[in-house]
């Protein structure tokens, strides 16, 4: 089989001989080139694991007699509620509109000012370096992400919409509420509540998120992903399935926006190995850290629930969920390329951490996004939203915080109905109990349905930047 | 085996012949082949011991001059699928008027006992000790497409 490739290959010698790089101008001139791509009736499964129609995917970890493995299983990918596996269970992923898109290529303009040489005949201007990129996107890569931070919409250019208090200073002889965005008192048992205009800003605040459902609904279905994982070890090798067990993962009502990839190649971008080289052998090398291929991905993920459940058995209590997800994280810009390389890294020995024996160095690998330009000042932003937590079983009165009754208003803030002692939960945001109380009320009166309010998040990060970032791998076993 | 050879051999030489000759075809001449270019494929591929896939980037310019080879080592096993299809479509898109190639995925696609001894980086096509272990890669058994999945590609143009 290896002897058959040089004859194959010959074939193509006529024309490889003809074949020239293209410089950046040359390459600017086939921009707009492309494929693009639509699938329907997305659907992908596999049987439980172990069974005669299973699949298994096994990362060989190390490279002995008896490896240790990492086995990833039970891969089930299908639209979201449906059944797995089902004939009708297939999901659609872009459209003739809004289609994955791979081999774009796309002239991609760096903000950074300097001394360039656009044409290559060795005399330098002042002004900003293009590339010519290979961009990949998926459905709907233009997509950017919501403010799910009510308080914060509804506080935009510095105007309170809400038109009264809806969050108390947090002097020392003021009470402090954990409500921000609602009026406050919102959750007392004043029989009346002044909420200002909450009714219609939080109106419109659901119209504004509900645009990004509406933009995906054009492009993509949501999707419910399943896979399981087991490791073997030398501590397991020899027990059953259920000791290698580590989790069953699952994702549902997923879908990605805003996720695009470019690459280009590039040269002194600004990385660098660092002031530090003692560790690395060869000076860094063996590549070179500012030159070479070039990426910047970005990936935007919204996700009804992703469930990450520790007993094999499914035990409620073993399983930790996120709900609400919202993730959207640039890595790497035309200004800060991330990079992947290799070095020669001299790594300490493990376990002699309190007196470091450094071992002769090793090949390794290395991710570099690169220093962000003094001129450029502002790297590309990132935020993590997730709305709540479950620790899987609702009634375990480990995650029990408090029963507390829950004062139901209506649109102009006057007390509906009390229901009493209603369960409170860790990791989950009063407005999460109020509106689940609400849905409830509004079913048993349809005709006088009262207003649900913006949901808070149990976690929000946000404005992340990386100003640079290096990892290098090493060695577990040395 | 000798059947994979031959065509192994056409394609390779396929683009310095036809090179020359080739446009792109206009959405309406697409149009017109529709359902003219419909195959059914089955087929089963089989890994010989030692087959190795061994890459080198030769125009890099290192600090140091070693050459560094990436190498998958001695692929072995099987992969086999069922009734993929292919074929030229021309009413795809909302208005039924877009020309694509439409893949329908197999029905089946069967891992057997297909793996490599792994993944290494080091001085040389073929594994010495002085290569790197990066990770090995392990599959088997049975992925399926019980719903036709369909995969339609189009020119951006």
């Amino acid at each position: 089989m290896k002897h058959l490739f040089p004859f194959v290959f010959a074939g193509c010698l006529p024309l490889a001989n003809a074949m020239q790089p293209l410089d950046e101008a040359q390459m600017s001139d086939v921009t707009g080139a492309g494929i693009g791509a639509a699938f329907d009736n997305v659907v992908i499964y596999s049987g439980d694991y172990q069974s005669a129609n299973d699949f298994q995917l096994r990362l060989r970890l190390t490279d002995a007699l008896d490896p240790e493995y990492l086995t990833l299983s039970e891969l089930r990918f299908h639209r979201s509620g449906a059944e797995a596996g089902g004939i009708n269970s297939g999901g659609f992923f872009g459209t003739v509109e809004d289609p994955f898109v791979v081999g774009d290529l796309r002239t991609i303009t760096e903000r950074h000012v300097g001394q360039i040489d656009p044409d290559g005949s060795g005399n330098d201007i002042t002004g900003s370096r293009s590339h010519t990129a290979f961009y990949t996107g998926f459905p709907a890569a233009d997509v950017v992400q919501k403010n799910r931070d009510f308080y914060d919409w509804s506080r935009r250019d510095g105007i309170n919409r809400v038109g009264v208090d809806t969050a108390t200073p947090r002097y020392s002889n003021q009470s402090t509420t954990y409500a921000r965005g609602l009026p406050n008192n919102f959750f007392s048992s004043a029989p009346s509540v002044n909420i200002g205009n909450l009714t219609s800003v939080s109106a419109d605040y659901q119209a504004y998120l509900q645009e990004l459902e509406d933009r995906l609904d054009g492009a993509t279905d949501k999707f419910d992903l399943h896979f399981r994982l087991d490791a073997i070890t030398d501590e397991n090798r020899v027990l059953g399935a259920d000791n290698q067990f580590l989790a069953f993962v699952d994702v549902e009502g997923a879908r990605l926006y805003g996720t695009s990839t470019y690459i280009w190649a590039h040269s002194n971008q600004g990385e660098r190995i660092g002031s530090n080289l003692t560790r690395y052998g060869n000076n860094g090398a063996p590549m070179y850290a500012d030159r070479g291929l070039a990426m910047a991905m970005t990936t935007g993920l919204r996700a009804d629930v992703i469930r990450i459940t520790a007993d094999p058995r499914g035990v409620a209590g073993s399983q930790l969920e996120l709900r609400g997800v919202d993730v959207y994280l640039p890595l790497g810009s035309v200004d800060q390329p991330l990079t992947v390389s290799t070095v020669q890294f001299e790594q300490t020995q493990r376990y002699t951490w309190k007196n470091p024996v450094k071992l002769s160095p090793t090949t390794q690998l290395r991710m570099e996004i690169a220093g962000l330009p003094q001129d450029v000042a502002q790297a590309p932003q990132g935020n993590i939203f997730i709305q709540s937590l479950s620790f899987g079983d609702a009634l375990d009165e480990e995650v029990i915080t408090g029963r507390r009754h829950v004062h139901l208003r209506d649109a102009n803030g006057n007390i509906v109905e009390t229901v009493d002692d209603v369960v409170h939960r860790a990791f989950v945001p009063k407005t999460v109990t109020y509106n689940e109380q609400v849905l409830r009320y509004n079913q048993n009166n349809p005709n006088n349905p009262i207003p649900t309010i913006p949901n808070q998040n149990v976690v929000e990060i946000k404005g992340l930047e990386i100003q640079r970032l290096v990892i290098t791998t090493q060695d577990l076993n040395r | 085996m000798k059947n994979c050879i031959f065509w192994l051999l056409a394609i390779g030489w396929m683009p310095y012949s036809v090179a020359q000759s080739m446009q792109p075809l206009a959405d309406d001449e697409l149009q017109a082949t529709t359902g003219q270019a419909g195959m059914t494929v089955s087929a089963r591929y089989e890994f010989g011991e030692d087959t190795r896939v061994s890459y080198v980037n030769e125009d890099a310019d290192y600090v140091d001059t070693q050459r560094y080879w990436l190498v998958i080592d001695n692929i072995t096993g099987a992969i086999e699928f069922k009734n993929l299809k292919i074929d030229l479509i021309s009413n795809f898109g909302a208005a039924g008027n877009k020309s694509a190639i439409q893949i329908t995925l197999p029905e089946t696609l069967t891992y057997s006992e297909f793996k490599t001894d792994g993944v290494y980086l080091g001085p040389g096509k073929e594994v010495s000790n002085d290569h790197r272990f990066i990770m090995g890669l392990e599959i088997d058994g049975q992925l399926q497409f019980p719903a036709q999945t369909t995969m339609n590609i189009f020119s951006l143009r």
